[in-house]
Formats: structure tokens, sequence, C-alpha cells
């Protein structure tokens, strides 16, 4: 693959956001390596293993670009300065928990639930 | 290899999707076992999804809306892109589509969603309805960061902790006034 040019690095970091899976970076595996080194190379990205799973994210400095990408696809998508910096929050891979337990005080008796468990029960 | 669908009571299920239940809608349709054996599947599932944003022009501005609750009250507005609404109207049958058939269309294509009159969908325990309904959604706009917009009644905005809100108030004289996230703008 020839070497990225300012515009490949930048549409890169901004499809990487908030990290990808290597296989989103492209099907073919040398290919999505090859994105991956380029990218590590300047220092923009970093690949984290879960288990079996390769994750791609932002390095601080990859974030930093990301954020200032953020800021001008504001000023462009609503033709002004945003008053506040855009942070560039590159969330963790998700793993998020169900209730394990213990309502929120909005469904503790809430007739609601009890029809919805009914419905869903095989 | 870990299935992409599980077999959930009688419904075929993502991991994804089932990171969208509480323990007890799972408790009560497979029993509290197979309710736990669920949760640690998807507990060890990753999403990796980019958020979603919309585009929510109304008389005088846009927002960029994130993934999470918007309420619009009293406003006329346009979403772009192209939202998705509930098919569902009433009752059990709304909060049926919000919780089920809701996130499968989400799988299918991530859009905004939009809530039309949250305050009229329920025809008896309405504000049990309301609350449910909006728990519903705070747990959909996380699993799939898609952002959903509420329309109702200036009452909602007391229910909840919203993200974005757009209220017409009026004054005693009759005269309107629009406030985004709590700051008046000027209507041209």
């Amino acid at each position: 693959m020839r070497k990225f040019n300012e515009f490949n690095v930048l549409y890169w970091v901004y499809r990487i956001g908030d990290g990808v899976k290597i296989s989103d970076i492209n099907r073919n595996s040398r290919r999505a390596k090859s994105v991956v080194s380029q990218l590590e190379a300047l220092g923009l990205v970093k690949v984290e293993k879960y288990g079996r799973l390769k994750v791609v994210r932002l390095t601080a400095k990859g974030q930093r670009v990301y954020g200032k990408l953020l800021e001008a696809l504001w000023e462009l998508r609503l033709g002004k300065e945003r008053e506040e910096p855009v942070e560039a929050k590159v969330s963790q891979p998700q793993r998020i928990k169900l209730e394990a337990g213990g309502l929120p005080e909005w469904l503790v008796g809430n007739p609601w639930l009890k029809v919805i468990g009914e419905r869903g029960r095989a | 290899m870990r299935p992409k669908y599980l077999q959930v009571g009688r419904l075929l299920m993502s991991l994804t999707h089932l990171k969208c239940l509480r323990r007890e809608e799972l408790e009560q349709w497979v029993g509290a076992e197979r309710a736990t054996q669920l949760l640690t599947m998807a507990e060890s599932h990753i999403i990796l999804l980019h958020p979603l944003y919309a585009e929510l022009s109304y008389p005088g501005g846009r927002l960029l809306v994130s993934p999470g609750l918007t309420l619009a009250s009293g406003v006329e507005f346009g979403l772009s892109p192209e939202p998705i609404k509930p098919r569902a109207r009433l009752d059990e049958e709304f909060l049926w589509d919000l919780l089920v058939e809701l996130p499968r269309r989400l799988e299918a294509e991530r859009a905004p969603v939009l809530v039309e009159e949250l305050d009229e969908r329920f025809t008896r325990h309405v504000d049990e309805g309301i609350l449910y309904a909006l728990d519903i959604m705070e747990r959909v706009a996380s699993v799939y960061r898609v952002p959903f917009v509420v329309t109702g009644a200036a009452k909602l905005l007391g229910m909840w902790s919203w993200l974005h809100t757009i209220l017409r108030v009026y004054d005693k004289k009759g005269v309107s006034l629009l406030l985004v996230d709590g700051q008046p703008v000027v209507v041209r």
C-alpha cells in the first residue's frame, strides 16, 4: 500500500474515532495491518487486545487530532465556532452491565414491568 | 464461537440487544437461572459502535444532539438524518415496541429515534408508563449510541434527566419564549 498523505491520515483518525475492531478497518487483514502500522508509525493509534479481539484506538496524540477534526466539523455543520472546546471522548469498549438487582425507584412496583414480563414469557 | 443471536424465552435476540434488558425483565421471561447465564454472556460481549449524532433544527437555530434523550416540547423542528419512529402507539404495545422491536430495527439501520407525544401513549398508569418508557429509551440509546428525541407536554421536563431540552413557554400575556437547554433564544 502506498504511503499515506495528510488527507488519508485525517480520514483514518476520524474513522477510528472511538476505537474500531481491526477487521472493521479492512476485511483483508494484510491491508488492515498496513493501515494500522502506518498510523502507529505516526504515533496516532495503538492496538489493544481483548481476548481474541483486537481493537485499534487513538493515542493521546490521535485524540488531539480527532478533537480538532470534531471542532472543524462542528463549525462546518453549524456555520459557527463552538463556544466550549470539543473534547475527543474516546470511550473504552463498552462492557455495559445490566442492573445487578435493585430497581430504580421509578420501576419499583411499576405495573408495566409486570405487563411486559408476562408478555415476554415463553 | 459464541453465537451472535440467542434464544431468550420465545424471542431470538442479539447479545447487543440483550444488554438493553434489565435483570428483572429477563427473570420474568426466562427464570432466574437462565437470566443469570444470559447476563454473564451479555456482560462479556463488547460493543464497538460510533456514536450517532443528529441535527435538530428549530425556528431560530440548530442543535447537534448526541446519543441520549432530548426533549422537544411545544416546538416544531426538523431532524436529520431521517429518524425512525416506534410503530406501536399505546400502552404495552408501545413499551414492547421500544424494548423489543426498536433495537432490532436499529441493528439493521442505525438512525435517530423520534418518539412523539409520549404523555399521550398510555391509557392507564400514565406516569408509571412514561417513566418506564423513558427508562427503556435511556438503555437503548446508551447501548446503540443513538439519539432519542421525545416530544410531549412540558410536564415531561421534570420527569427525567434530559440531555438536551427545547421548550416553548408562555408568559402571562401569552407571549412565547423558546428555551434551549434552559437558555432563551431569539426566534426570528
